[in-house]
């Protein structure tokens, strides 16, 4: 661990991620302390104003400060991304470890079943879920985790069956390790590094499954306000008042490329390739 | 269910149906001060931008909107609209009604077809016949089921005979969808979805699918001196923004854009926004069988919460009028809202009637709403916040607009926030929507009152006395509060200053016989 924080030191691309992610994600859980107006609160007298003193970010077509609503969605969207991809990295971690292990008939239905999932775009299929058990920030999570959970199935899956090979499995299988124990005590920590990747990088894809449900009307349902549905709501504004669109487009953007840059120095740095 | 749903399907049609061309009183030349430099242009061809492709030009058949606009300027009827509502001459000259169940139309002599034949009592029935038949799933075969026979007393009289009083028929036989055709053209091309020959100032020239719909000049129109244009074109621009590029550059004379995008087009130069005051509303539906909007009370408490001006002001910029159940564009039929106590935001008495109804405390609720209209979703959020003042908490809940459509015919919602077209006829504001039995009355909504004030209002002939009778009506639905009625929002065309003599009205918004094109 401590070798892995003196590279990462090194590594200046990965320290600009690391703050990126950092500052989303004091936003995330200080932001009722840090936004000086409540997200919602309408201040009908100034509507579609610019940014002000007052409005950092100037305010929409209710009057509402869009500075406070951006940093409510940053917690909206860090609270999406880290449940929904919780929920598809756990499904996927035991699917793939499964799989991998024995390689049988499990395996083939397990993959089967992802490789129908893995079929769909990721929107069509998140739309179809959310639509089958109705929108809300709940449902949206749970449809974001199941779009995932085929990813990192096959990330774990392919480690899975590189590692079993080795010596150190076979030995243990030999002097007469239960199954299961092989399978978590003794596969499983041996999968984390490229599990830890995918999750890092499977984070800014869920944040942006979000705000695209949100943009469609199907993710978090208004006044509360996430990323997504404040740039569906900016749309009709854009030319007379680009500050909706402008603040939370930044966001995701900058949010989504830290996360980006500190997946791919995670990748480097846990790649014993690369040592 | 599919019933319900076809109900709406054809309501939300109904209000652009209803309007066909021909008078043209209104027109002023209010274009003049601001537009060309008064040399009419050489070349006299409106462009509009159209925002969809017509879907056929039958008008017995089509509903959609992009098509109505086009063949109503092919097709008259025998009656139309004025802009107070009120039923005006067109193909027929003058009417008598001899008995309370008997019409008598009196033809205009010498009106022509575009193929040079003259239109008689004959084109009539057959026409009538035609929407009345199963067979030709006529979109405005329910207007005339109580159509006992249609006879021709002579070839410019024609007399129709009702099973029973029947009053919206008038209105019926004003609405576009009663347009006279000719026989001869229906049996040559099976039906009048590519061929169109009618009575009507243009004649279709050519129509290139995806792409525009020529019409030119009927030369024979029975009215002199109209239409002063050589032709129009429909240029199908399904793109908002497609639209608002080619009105700002000069590409289309005259298009429509949401009311959102308004503001934009106000900032370019050379174009003018003419709005009139549409026959929609906004409204609330309840869920009148389920607590807590069993209770009346609890529904007018909602009623005296929300400030309506300020869904005006917030949702439509202002462009929108305070709105009953039937809107100020129906003129005559329309009562002034703004006097209703129900009208008047009152907190406290809001408070009084909750705490009546067991709800000092207030209630969680639900507000549904179609995701695919902002104006549903802004409104939804408006009365969300207004609703908090008197301690109901309401969430919203965005659907799909299939989902929105099941949601409303199934009434399983708490609150639904919606829009609704008012037609050209009161009984479909009153009988239709809040009858017990109403075709639309999704809301489960009954009172014996409105049962009986409809049914009279649907069988009482004299003008004068149905204007009552909707009246009080209208006030019973307000103090029933089956929906909460909102606003009634403005709807705009985009037009080029080098229009000239154009003024779009609710009875008519596209009626250009008297447009010019300046320089």
């Amino acid at each position: 661990m401590k070798e892995i924080i003196a590279r990462l030191k090194k590594d200046k691309v990965g320290i600009v991620g690391v703050i990126g992610v950092g500052l989303v994600l004091v936003l995330g859980l200080f932001g009722p302390w840090l936004s000086p107006h409540d997200s919602t609160e309408m201040y009908k007298e100034h509507m579609l104003e610019g940014p002000s003193a007052t409005y950092w970010f100037g305010t929409d077509e209710f009057g509402r400060d869009i500075f406070s609503r951006v940093v409510e969605g940053a917690r909206v969207s860090l609270y999406v991304g880290l449940i929904s991809v919780g929920i598809g990295a756990s499904l996927g971690f035991v699917f793939g470890l499964i799989a991998g292990f024995f390689q049988n008939w499990i395996d083939n239905l397990i993959m089967r079943i992802m490789d129908i999932l893995f079929a769909f775009p990721d929107i069509l299929l998140a739309l179809t879920i959310v639509a089958v058990l109705g929108p809300n920030l709940e449902n949206t999570m749970i449809a974001i985790g199941i779009v995932f959970t085929p990813v990192f199935t096959r990330t774990v899956r392919a480690a899975v069956i590189a590692v079993k090979e080795m010596e150190f499995i076979t030995s243990a299988k030999a002097i007469g390790v239960k199954t299961h124990k092989v399978i978590f005590r003794h596969v499983s920590p041996n999968v984390l590094a490229p599990f830890i990747v995918q999750s890092t990088l499977a984070l800014s894809g869920a944040i942006l499954t979000e705000a695209a449900l949100s943009f469609l009307g199907l993710g978090i349902q208004p006044p509360n306000p996430s990323w997504g549905a404040m740039l569906n709501e900016s749309r009709q504004y854009m030319e007379i008042a680009p500050w909706i669109a402008i603040f939370p487009a930044l966001f995701i953007i900058v949010t989504i490329f830290c996360f980006n840059l500190l997946g791919d120095s995670l990748r480097d740095l846990l790649d014993p390739k690369l040592k | 269910m599919k019933k319900n749903w076809m109900a709406l399907l054809m309501g939300i049609v109904m209000a652009t149906l209803l309007l066909s061309a021909c008078s043209n009183e209104g027109s002023s030349n209010e274009a003049d001060a601001d537009g060309g430099s008064g040399e009419a242009a050489t070349e006299q061809v409106l462009k509009i931008g159209n925002d969809q492709e017509p879907a056929g030009l039958d008008p017995h058949k089509v509903p959609a909107h992009s098509s109505i606009r086009i063949y109503e300027k092919i097709y008259d009827s025998l009656l139309t609209f004025d802009e107070d509502m009120k039923v005006q001459p067109e193909l027929a000259e003058k009417w008598e009604q001899p008995d309370e169940t008997t019409y008598v139309f009196t033809l205009r002599e010498g009106v022509k077809f575009h193929n040079g034949r003259e239109m008689t009592a004959e084109d009539v029935k057959y026409s009538f016949e035609r929407i009345m038949d199963e067979e030709t799933a006529s979109i405005a075969k329910s207007y005339f089921d109580k159509v006992e026979s249609i006879e021709v007393v002579s070839p410019t009289e024609i007399k129709f005979t009702l099973s029973e009083p029947y009053a919206p028929f008038l209105s019926y036989v004003a609405s576009t969808n009663a347009a006279i055709v000719a026989k001869e053209v229906v049996e040559e091309n099976g039906d009048l979805n590519q061929a169109a020959v009618g009575t009507g100032p243009f004649k279709l020239d050519e129509w290139l699918p995806d792409n525009h719909v020529k019409l030119s000049k009927n030369e024979d129109y029975y009215k002199d001196g109209q239409p002063k244009l050589d032709g129009i074109t429909y240029l199908t621009m399904k793109d908002e923004s497609a639209r608002l590029a080619a009105i700002r550059t000069g590409e289309v004379h005259v298009t429509t854009l949401s009311s959102q995008s308004i503001p934009l087009a106000e900032k370019s130069d050379g174009v003018e926004i003419k709005s009139y005051q549409s026959t929609e509303y906004s409204y609330v539906g309840f869920n009148v069988n389920k607590e807590p909007f069993n209770d009346v009370k609890v529904r007018q408490a909602i009623s005296l919460a929300v400030d309506r001006k300020e869904v005006a002001d917030v949702v439509w910029k202002g462009d929108a009028v305070l709105s009953g159940p039937i809107p100020e564009s129906m003129g005559q039929w329309a009562i002034d809202v703004s006097q209703e106590e129900l009208y008047q935001q009152n907190i406290e008495k809001a408070k009084e009637l909750l705490a009546e109804a067991g709800y000092e405390d207030g209630f969680e609720t639900v507000i549904s709403t179609a995701s695919t209209y902002t104006d549903m979703v802004d409104t939804a959020q408006l009365l969300q916040q207004q609703l908090e003042a008197i301690g109901i908490k309401a969430e919203i809940k965005q659907l799909e607009w299939g989902q929105y459509i099941d949601t409303w015919t199934n009434g399983d919602h708490d609150m639904l926030v919606g829009r609704n077209s008012s037609g050209s006829d009161p009984d479909r504001s009153i009988g239709f929507f809040f009858s017990t039995d109403g075709s639309a009355n999704v809301w489960g909504f009954s009172d014996e009152k409105i049962d009986q004030l409809a049914e009279e209002g649907r069988t009482t002939i004299d003008p004068e006395k149905r204007v009552e009778i909707y009246n009080e009506a209208q006030k019973r639905v307000i103090e029933q509060t089956p929906n909460l009625f909102l606003v009634s929002p403005e709807k705009f065309f985009i037009v080029r200053d080098s229009v000239d003599n154009y003024s779009p009205t609710a009875n008519e918004p596209e009626n250009f016989n008297d447009v010019v094109i300046m320089e």
